[in-house]
């Protein structure tokens, strides 16, 4: 079946406004991904910059084409079979190779498509295995004359000049039938990092706080696991052995992967690009110390929207190492363009179809995510990718200790007068997934949509997380600690399952749920129940400034081990 | 009671549940010396409390090579700040007293003050009162009423100004943002910045007012950074 694309708004909007315009693409684990005329996105308000005319018709301009799924509605299936016990299908995971071949366009087609863009003059400049998207290039005139659209420069921060469509672009009638949306032209939707300066919350101390310790003491730290993590941003590997010596951890094992040409390696992403990097990569091997960790990485400056994210997102899933990834790297879902959701929405279904949990932070402006990039936007709003019912997003709390360093208590994070906290709130886009279900679930907030966070750690930069950076220790916080640190967690809790017969653990968003709806003898969660994210409450059960809470993380290896081996028919 | 009176250093005291970290906020002595141009606080009546405000002292980060002393094994349980605790109404709140001082208090109240080398200021006000004398709502413009020097208070319309939220220690509540004018006593007039929260647990009625010069926002972005540590730092009496 042809998979129409998300649609753009100009064509979204019914005549009164009121109605679905749209209810097309199956999402993650079968979350039909609807677009309502309400919630129709628009762009940034301010911030983007002024125009400065139209782009240089020589620009090169790399970006994207999204290739429709040859069985949309098998593909939602499948997915949603994944994670059901009751499936023939659950936990049958497929690698790069053959989620391609079976739900990606044929090769036949594919070459057709590669004729046709070849003879108007689009050179592809990657492809996957998953039959995702194209990558491609082209000269600003061949892009406005192939889709239909105008090229304009605007002016970015530091004097640069970024361009973006001025209307929505077009795919050729000969391409519609291969091609769902044309993605990454539009630069101003920057990804942007989520770090925030300060903090202190060292390894032993979260390994205290969250249960890790008895994980380590029984000798699994980590060993054979493999963790991404997503970065547009080089690094200084002195700040990790820094952090090293201080805490006393094994050297870390990081491996550089970068894109593919011509985005290529992650560039200087500045200060805060940098630090964002450093931490990620910090805190994934204070917790999983001897897990490997690659760094999948493109340039900040060269990020072509908010496609990158799925570039990154089909290396991983094409390179078949990590089954964990952490991405602390995001915009406003509702100001990013369609295209590129969709464009990294396919990269996110091929994920969850081949067994990886993808851990994303969903901001620290609280319920006003779209505020970062503009102060004056004032919407309730998430952050995409967390939004997506493919991917885990992890919430922010502050977290207090007893005496002894253990778990006392966490609040959820809210800063009110810094317009700082955990993201939490609806997408505009997902439905709420089948597996988003148990107390707390449905509130006075629910609309059907997708709901954020799925979990939470500690993110308060108040008293936060300790990160090596510039030669001094530092203190820093943000859901992009928290993001990383729940990766972490998982590849801890994927070996030990593995130690207990369980080789998958699979995208664990459904069993999270499934865990905390039973009820455990030992609690996988604390439940946070006080503090909001300047809008949503935190209460008992699942709530949007918490989610399900933060773990404790050894009951949560014990519970989800015998939940999955139980054919998560028993916890 | 004299700011000096007030502090008591409770790193390790562990006396309830704390907020851990080395908790120095996120206000980090060097930038707030370096950033914080203009502005005086507004004084609740308590001008000759300033000349105890305390001056922020430059805390050396840790070396890489461990200046900070071996790499911890177990991990700082708790590092509190200088708590604060009100006689009348038992709630309590942390400040940093490197960077903060109790300029003036009562049973009920305790203003803090900050001076910085270059002369610059700002007042945080925390004040209780009996649940029955008003609501969260009712709070905020008799805050702004006790306000002593500034005159034409007005809602701040900035968009990026407004206060969205608004509570304290973990309870929903009220909150704005507004602007006024700060007659100094050489009669140089500025304008001022000042943002009012308050909630309540049903027993007491917390109002939280922090005011700084608006010419500056950077700044004051960090003290509204200190600011929200402060808030989220109130123990009401009961409990959270």
């Amino acid at each position: 079946m042809r998979r129409p694309g998300i649609g753009r708004p100009g064509r979204r909007s019914g005549a009164l406004g009121l109605v679905l315009a749209a209810l097309v693409v199956a999402g993650g684990s079968g979350a039909a991904l609807a677009v309502l005329a309400g919630a129709t996105p628009r762009p940034a308000p301010t911030g983007a910059g002024r125009a400065l005319g139209a782009t240089d018709p020589r620009t090169i301009v790399d970006f994207s084409l999204v290739l429709r799924a040859a069985h949309g509605r098998r593909l939602s299936r499948f997915l949603a079979a994944l994670e059901d016990p009751a499936s023939p299908s659950y936990h049958h995971f497929l690698g790069a190779r053959a989620f391609g071949r079976r739900f990606g366009l044929p090769i036949a087609e594919l070459r057709r498509v590669r004729r046709r863009l070849r003879a108007d003059g689009v050179r592809i400049t990657g492809s996957y295995p998953q039959r995702t998207a194209l990558d491609v290039t082209a000269p600003a005139r061949v892009v406005e004359r192939v889709f239909g659209t105008r090229l304009v420069d605007y002016a970015g921060a530091g004097g640069r000049r970024l361009h973006a469509p001025a209307g929505s672009p077009t795919v050729p009638a000969a391409l519609s039938g291969a091609v769902s949306a044309v993605a990454g032209l539009d630069q101003r939707a920057a990804i942007r990092p989520e770090d925030v300066p300060s903090g202190g919350l060292a390894p032993s101390d979260a390994a205290l706080a969250y249960g890790i310790r008895p994980l380590w003491r029984a000798g699994i730290q980590g060993q054979g696991q493999t963790i991404a993590i997503l970065s547009f941003s080089d690094y200084d590997p002195s700040s990790l052995s820094g952090f090293d010596g201080q805490f006393g951890l094994p050297p870390a094992t990081v491996a550089d992967r970068s894109a593919p040409a011509p985005l290529g390696a992650a560039g200087d992403g500045g200060a805060a690009g940098r630090q964002e990097v450093e931490l990620d990569l910090e805190i994934a091997h204070a917790i999983a110390p001897r897990a490997t960790v690659v760094d999948y990485n493109a340039p900040f400056v060269d990020a072509s929207g908010d496609d990158t994210l799925g570039t990154l997102l089909d290396l991983v899933v094409a390179d078949g190492r990590a089954k964990v990834v952490s991405d602390s790297w995001g915009t406003c879902e509702l100001t990013t363009p369609t295209a590129d959701i969709e464009r990294d929405e396919r990269a996110i279904e091929a994920a969850v179809a081949a067994g990886v949990s993808i851990f994303k932070s969903t901001g620290d402006a609280g319920a006003y995510q779209c505020q970062r990039a503009s102060q004056s936007d004032h919407r309730l709003s998430v952050e995409w990718p967390a939004s997506s019912p493919g991917v885990i997003g992890v919430g922010g709390t502050s977290l207090s200790v007893a005496r002894d360093g253990s778990y006392r208590g966490e609040t959820a994070w809210e800063d009110t007068l810094s317009q700082g906290g955990g993201g939490g709130g609806l997408s505009a886009y997902f439905r709420r997934p089948s597996w988003q279900s148990g107390p707390g679930v449905i509130n006075r907030f629910s609309n059907g949509h997708r709901q954020v966070p799925d979990v939470s750690a500690a993110a308060d930069p108040a008293n936060g997380w300790a990160a090596f950076g510039g030669g001094t220790l530092g203190e820093e916080g943000g859901t992009s600690a928290a993001s990383p640190f729940w990766a972490a967690a998982m590849a801890l809790v994927t070996q030990y399952a593995a130690q207990h017969g369980v080789h998958a653990v699979g995208f664990a968003a459904p069993a999270l749920y499934a865990l905390a709806a039973r009820g455990q003898p030992a609690p996988p969660f604390h439940d946070v129940t006080t503090g909001s994210n300047r809008h949503y409450p935190a209460s008992p059960g699942w709530d949007f400034a918490t989610g399900l809470g933060s773990p404790d993380v050894a009951n949560l290896a014990r519970d989800l081990t015998s939940y999955l081996r139980g054919g998560g028919a028993r916890g | 009671v004299s700011a000096g009176a007030e502090r008591l250093d409770l790193r390790g005291a562990h006396v309830r549940p704390e907020r851990r970290g080395l908790a120095h906020g996120r206000l980090r002595p060097r930038r707030v010396l370096t950033g914080f141009i203009g502005g005086i606080a507004i004084l609740i009546g308590v001008a000759a409390g300033i000349g105890a405000v305390a001056t922020p002292v430059h805390r050396a980060p840790c070396a890489g090579s461990g200046a900070c002393g071996a790499p911890p094994v177990l991990s700082e349980p708790l590092i509190n700040e200088t708590v604060w605790r009100s006689s009348l109404y038992g709630y309590s709140f942390e400040y940093p007293g490197r960077l903060l001082s109790v300029v003036d208090s009562s049973g009920s109240a305790a203003v803090l003050g900050a001076q910085f080398r270059n002369g610059g200021g700002a007042t945080i006000v925390v004040r209780g009162e009996p649940a029955s004398d008003g609501t969260p709502k009712s709070a905020i413009p008799a805050a702004l009423g006790r306000l002593s020097g500034v005159s034409a208070i007005a809602r701040d319309t900035t968009a990026g100004d407004q206060l969205l939220g608004g509570g304290v220690g973990h309870r929903l509540g009220a909150g704005g943002a507004y602007e006024g004018v700060l007659a100094s006593p050489q009669g140089v007039s500025q304008s001022e910045s000042i943002v009012v929260e308050a909630a309540s647990d049903g027993r007491v009625l917390l109002t939280v007012s922090v005011a700084a010069s608006s010419g500056d926002a950077g700044p004051r972005s960090e003290l509204y950074q200190l600011a929200d540590a402060i808030v989220n730092s109130v123990q009401w009496a009961g409990g959270r």
